[in-house]
């Protein structure tokens, strides 16, 4: 943002900057003040050096959330302003930037772009957070623990989030991605007394600075091939040799892909995925498994349809697909016979992989709106989830298993028509977005003309019932045996019920009335 | 008159919904059950209303179509012609009878049980109703829910296989059914038309205006086949019916027998082939040797006789039924497929009949076993003596089952059998059997649970059929003696809509006929076997 700031000063773009810039990167804006905001507090609020004193938990929260719905409401604005400019809606904010091939070297100008693909992903982002936020304070409490820097880092990861998604540029690209990575190793080590905690950020970072590294390869390469990091200009270098793209930047490109679906948890590059969300603190899994995923596919959609269109489609999109079937594939399979919630559900994360990146390798034109309408329903399912899991979860114990929910129907039926209906909607089951989320990417895909794989994938969903039913099956139809270990749900705290609210109400309503959503994703289709 | 559709397909929703409010305490239990059974009676008399003004000339009437998703041109599209409205109403009739039998069988989580039971029959009138290929894939799968529910909280004790079987086998068809409705759609839209409307569609291929390429319909209708062959089900896929029955509770298998198989037959009849009315004549296999339609149709053959030869084994009286209900969905699978105009509407008339009679089947039986607390037929004998006003109903329900003259099931098998002859001797020949065989693995079970002395001392005090019983059977059996007797009061509401039907179907068979020579090859040499001749015998 930074690099885009000033090389629009350079360039002469001051009447932009003034008013035009601010408005555009409201929500980036909005969180940075908060995240300065929260860490100064904490600094000069401590009288000594030390753990104790600073922020307090309670205060760090109000803030985070405070400024995510003003940062929800500053998108709306942009979204609402981006109409109005005369350059069209459909063509984002400073797409008049993009320079010719023969631009100077190191000129970044074009690294970002406003449009409302861009201000979508925000506007998931700022709903994640906001949810995630309001599980905190109760988690916290419960397991004795007074992180309140966990909030900045939680805003940090946010900004990270939203950049990737608006940059169009490698290099701004991967400085969103550490953005977006760094806070997160963090904050998966939270918990530092349980062993599988440390296991997941160590796991979580090393595999993280491996895809940083194939990614940073990768850009390089391209870099020596095009002469170039920006999108626009390495699209139009591919275009121009289409028939003869030199090996290298398709080594380049294969790299950059690597570093890519290593994030997305994509297989074979998925290993990580079942230990970290396993082992990190659950709230933040919730954070980790919407946040990341939603960041990192739209931002990968944004390669997909603004960078490789020229490059031969047989050559990267049959890798992709393969890859797509294998996440499946795996996910579906391995989820099967998971007693862990958690680990269950990371495995079912892995197939919804498979079925974005399915959705994300037809580049129809709409096959970004289609994905950010998946990402949607996805969000919305997990968050709810694994919210609900946090809140299950006995003392002691930061995740619940399946046989520990016998019978919790009885204990606490609005929790458990609230996983039912979550997920039924990571199934797909109709009247949920999750369906129309499905139905929407299999119809790029088959336009694409992909009508086996999403034959195939189709018959994954009805493998992945098997195991979403296995929660109703616990919850509903198994007898509790006396003595053993079982679920005794606690209070929820209002917090919980302020997300189940939204995480249930907004998957019905999308489930119902899908065209609420679809009429605005029209105008996020991306692609030149 | 539009707006009843809305009320008959919403009411039960909106009871249920209203249930939720209901404290979860002992003495709001009358509430539930009363609010369960009034509205459940009160859509019945209210789907009543629908035949006086009904016009059985005018196809598709008393339609509702309100845009639903306008960007994919998904229209919330509900109408009803003349093969649905008895599907409607053996669906609002067969709710409040299966209702009233849980009173007296339901002690568990009550409350949960009606509401389930008020949202699966909202969704089954909304699969009859859908006009809208969406609309109707959502009321398809909404249907799958509650029976999941009502199969696994109130089942035996296999439930948790049964039902999960019974969603796996649904879901595997209905998902890939979804892939031909997505691919469906793609083609529809390449060619301009950005719609789901199901008459809308028909109309298009039916009139050459929107031509799919052959071996998407091949495809597409065999998609469409799976979930629906699943759903009736038709030999091979009717493994998940024995377990699902014999572990549902008694309104369960009332519901499932009565009017949920009928959807798979009411989508081949709505959907599949309408759709893909060039599918059942292709010609597959080496050289051509047979058609889909052939195919299907020995299915059904093997299905009623392989059916029934099970049945005649089984020794828990559920299970027998379970097994004679695979027997009978395959002659209305044989009467369909057939394409002959008094076969097709023996099959449709015979969709109610079986909803009916094996509908009362199961509650006869659910009656004993609440008795009992066990089916095995060896457990009892005598029953004549014991109770004779239950052994009276069993009699006419069973002679129903078993096609007897007078009763509804003889109109139905009789009409399907007479049709589909003149299209293929042989097959019809087979399925006849299966007649003969139905009557003896019925009138043998109820020998031996009926006549005879009293085996058991338990079953020497039995207590006849109460009241309740009484008032939930006797609509049953009268309606099998007035179809029996007057079956052309229904056939004049579906007769119309079936020759459309059949008539469309027929002018693609004989265009496929007239290119059988050239580009599918459909016909060679095999005489009768598979026929395309339609409109006289070939013997």
């Amino acid at each position: 943002m930074i690099l885009a700031l000033q090389s629009t000063l350079e360039a002469g773009h001051l009447q932009a900057l003034d008013r035009s810039l601010m408005i555009a990167l409201a929500p980036v804006v909005i969180l940075t003040i908060a995240v300065l905001v929260l860490l100064l507090v904490d600094y000069f609020g401590r009288k000594h050096p030390g753990p104790q004193g600073g922020i307090s938990l309670q205060n760090a929260s109000t803030i985070t959330i405070a400024s995510t719905v003003l940062a929800l409401l500053g998108t709306l604005g942009t979204w609402g302003w981006l109409n109005t400019l005369p350059n069209g809606p459909s063509q984002g904010l400073f797409p008049s930037m993009i320079p010719s091939a023969s631009a100077a070297r190191w000129d970044f100008a074009p690294a970002f772009v406003v449009d409302h693909f861009f201000l979508f992903v925000c506007l998931l982002v700022c709903v994640v957070v906001i949810i995630t936020s309001l599980n905190f304070i109760p988690f916290l409490q419960r397991k004795e623990r007074y992180h309140a820097e966990l909030f900045p880092l939680l805003l940090l990861s946010a900004i990270g989030m939203m950049l990737i998604t608006g940059s169009r540029d490698l290099i701004t690209t991967f400085m969103s991605l550490e953005l977006l990575s760094l806070p997160l190793y963090v904050m998966c080590g939270l918990n530092d007394k349980n062993r599988l905690n440390k296991e997941s950020s160590l796991k979580y970072f090393l595999m993280g600075a491996f895809a940083s590294g194939f990614f940073v390869f990768g850009a390089a390469l391209i870099y020596g091939m095009a002469g170039h990091l920006n999108y626009t200009v390495i699209q139009n270098m591919i275009a121009e040799t289409a028939q003869s793209v030199d090996p290298v930047m398709l080594i380049g490109i294969g790299l950059v892909g690597v570093g890519i679906a290593f994030k997305l948890g994509m297989v074979p590059f998925h290993a990580w995925v079942p230990d970290v969300y396993q082992g990190a603190p659950t709230p933040v899994t919730a954070f980790m498994a919407t946040g990341v995923k939603v960041a990192m596919f739209a931002a990968a959609t944004r390669i997909v349809l603004e960078c490789l269109p020229g490059l031969q489609a047989e050559l990267w999109r049959d890798a992709l697909v393969l890859f797509a079937c294998l996440s499946m594939l795996v996910g579906n399979l391995f989820a099967l016979h998971q007693m862990s919630a958690k680990r269950l559900l990371a495995f079912s994360a892995i197939a919804h992989t498979g079925y974005l990146a399915l959705g994300m390798v037809s580049g129809t034109p709409a096959s970004g709106s289609a994905v950010l309408f998946y990402l949607a329903g996805y969000t919305f399912a997990s968050l709810g989830a694994f919210l609900l899991i946090t809140w299950m979860a006995p003392d002691g114990q930061d995740d619940v298993f399946l046989d520990q929910m016998h019978e919790l129907w009885q204990k606490a039926p609005k929790a458990a028509i609230c996983l039912t209906i979550l997920l039924l909607s990571m199934g797909g089951f109709p009247l949920t977005a999750g369906f129309f989320g499905k139905f929407v990417v299999f119809k790029e895909a088959w336009l694409a003309g992909l009508s086996s794989i999403v034959i195939f994938a189709l018959l994954n969903s009805a493998v992945s019932f098997y195991y979403y039913l296995r929660f109703v099956i616990a919850m509903y139809m198994t007898p509790a045996v006396p003595g053993e270990a079982s679920l005794n749900p606690r209070q929820m705290p209002g917090g919980y019920v302020f997300s189940m609210v939204m995480t249930v109400g907004l998957t019905i309503i999308l489930g119902v009335l899908p065209q609420l959503l679809l009429g605005a994703l029209d105008l996020t289709n991306l692609g030149s | 008159m539009s707006s009843l559709l809305l009320i008959v397909t919403f009411l039960p929703l909106l009871a249920g919904l209203a249930l939720l409010f209901v404290p979860n305490k002992e003495q709001s239990l009358p509430t539930v059950r009363a609010t369960a059974l009034w509205s459940s009676v009160v859509t019945f008399v209210l789907s009543l209303f629908l035949l006086p003004s009904f016009q059985s000339s005018s196809g598709l009437q008393f339609a509702i179509d309100v845009p639903w998703i306008p960007q994919w041109g998904v229209n919330f599209h509900i109408a009803v012609d003349g093969i649905s409205i008895w599907l409607v109403l053996l669906n609002t009739l067969l709710f409040p009878l299966a209702i009233l039998t849980s009173m007296q069988s339901v002690r568990l989580r009550e409350k949960m049980y009606y509401i389930l039971m008020l949202v699966l029959e909202a969704a089954v009138t909304g699969v009859f109703l859908a006009q809208d290929i969406v609309l109707f894939y959502v009321f398809f799968e909404a249907t799958l829910i509650p029976m999941y529910f009502l199969i696994g909280i109130w089942g035996g004790q296999k439930r948790l296989y049964a039902t999960t079987k019974f969603v796996l086998y649904t879901m595997v068809g209905s998902l890939l059914m979804l892939g031909a409705i997505i691919g469906l759609y793609v083609k529809a839209s390449a060619a301009g038309y950005n719609t789901f409307d199901i008459p809308t569609l028909t109309s298009l291929i039916g009139d050459g205006s929107l031509v799919l390429d052959q071996q998407f319909q091949f495809w597409a209708f065999l998609a469409f086949f799976l979930a629906f062959a699943i759903k009736v089900p038709l030999f091979p896929l009717h493994t998940w019916l024995p377990d699902a029955h014999t572990e549902a509770p008694t309104a369960g298998s009332i519901i499932l027998a009565g009017v949920l198989l009928k959807m798979g037959t009411y989508g081949f009849i709505r959907l599949a082939i309408p759709l893909f009315p060039d599918a059942p004549f292709m010609a597959i296999g080496p050289a051509g040797l047979a058609n889909l339609r052939s195919i299907i149709m020995a299915l059904s053959v093997i299905g009623i006789i392989y059916g029934a030869l099970v049945a005649a084994v089984q020794v828990d009286v559920k299970r027998l039924v379970a097994y004679s209900s695979v027997a009978h969905m395959g002659f209305i699978m044989l009467g369909l497929f057939s394409f002959n105009q008094i076969a097709v509407d023996g099959a449709i008339l015979q969709m109610v009949n079986h909803g009916i009679s094996t509908g009362a089947l199961f509650m006869l039986v659910g009656f004993i076993y609440e008795r009992r607390h066990t089916r095995l037929i060896d457990n009892f004998g005598g029953l004549a003596a014991v109770m004779p006003v239950y052994y009276t109903y069993f009699l006419i329900i069973m002679l129903s089952s078993v096609g007897l003259p007078a009763l509804n099931g003889f109109v139905g098998e009789f009409m399907i059998l007479l049709g589909s002859f003149q299209e293929d001797w042989l097959m019809t020949l087979i399925a006849t059997i299966g007649v003969i065989l139905a009557a003896v693995y019925l009138l043998f079970m109820f020998r031996r649970v009926f006549f005879g002395e009293v085996t058991h001392a338990e079953n020497r005090n039995l207590k006849d059929l109460n009241m309740p019983e009484l008032v939930a059977i006797t609509p049953l059996a009268v309606l099998t003696l007035v179809i029996g007797l007057f079956p052309t009061l229904f056939f004049r509401h579906i007769t119309p809509s079936s020759e459309a039907f059949v008539s469309d179907v027929l002018t693609h068979a004989d265009d496929d006929f007239e290119t059988a020579s050239t580009d599918i090859n459909v016909e060679d040499g095999l005489g009768g076997f598979v026929s395309f001749n339609t409109n006289g015998g070939d013997l």
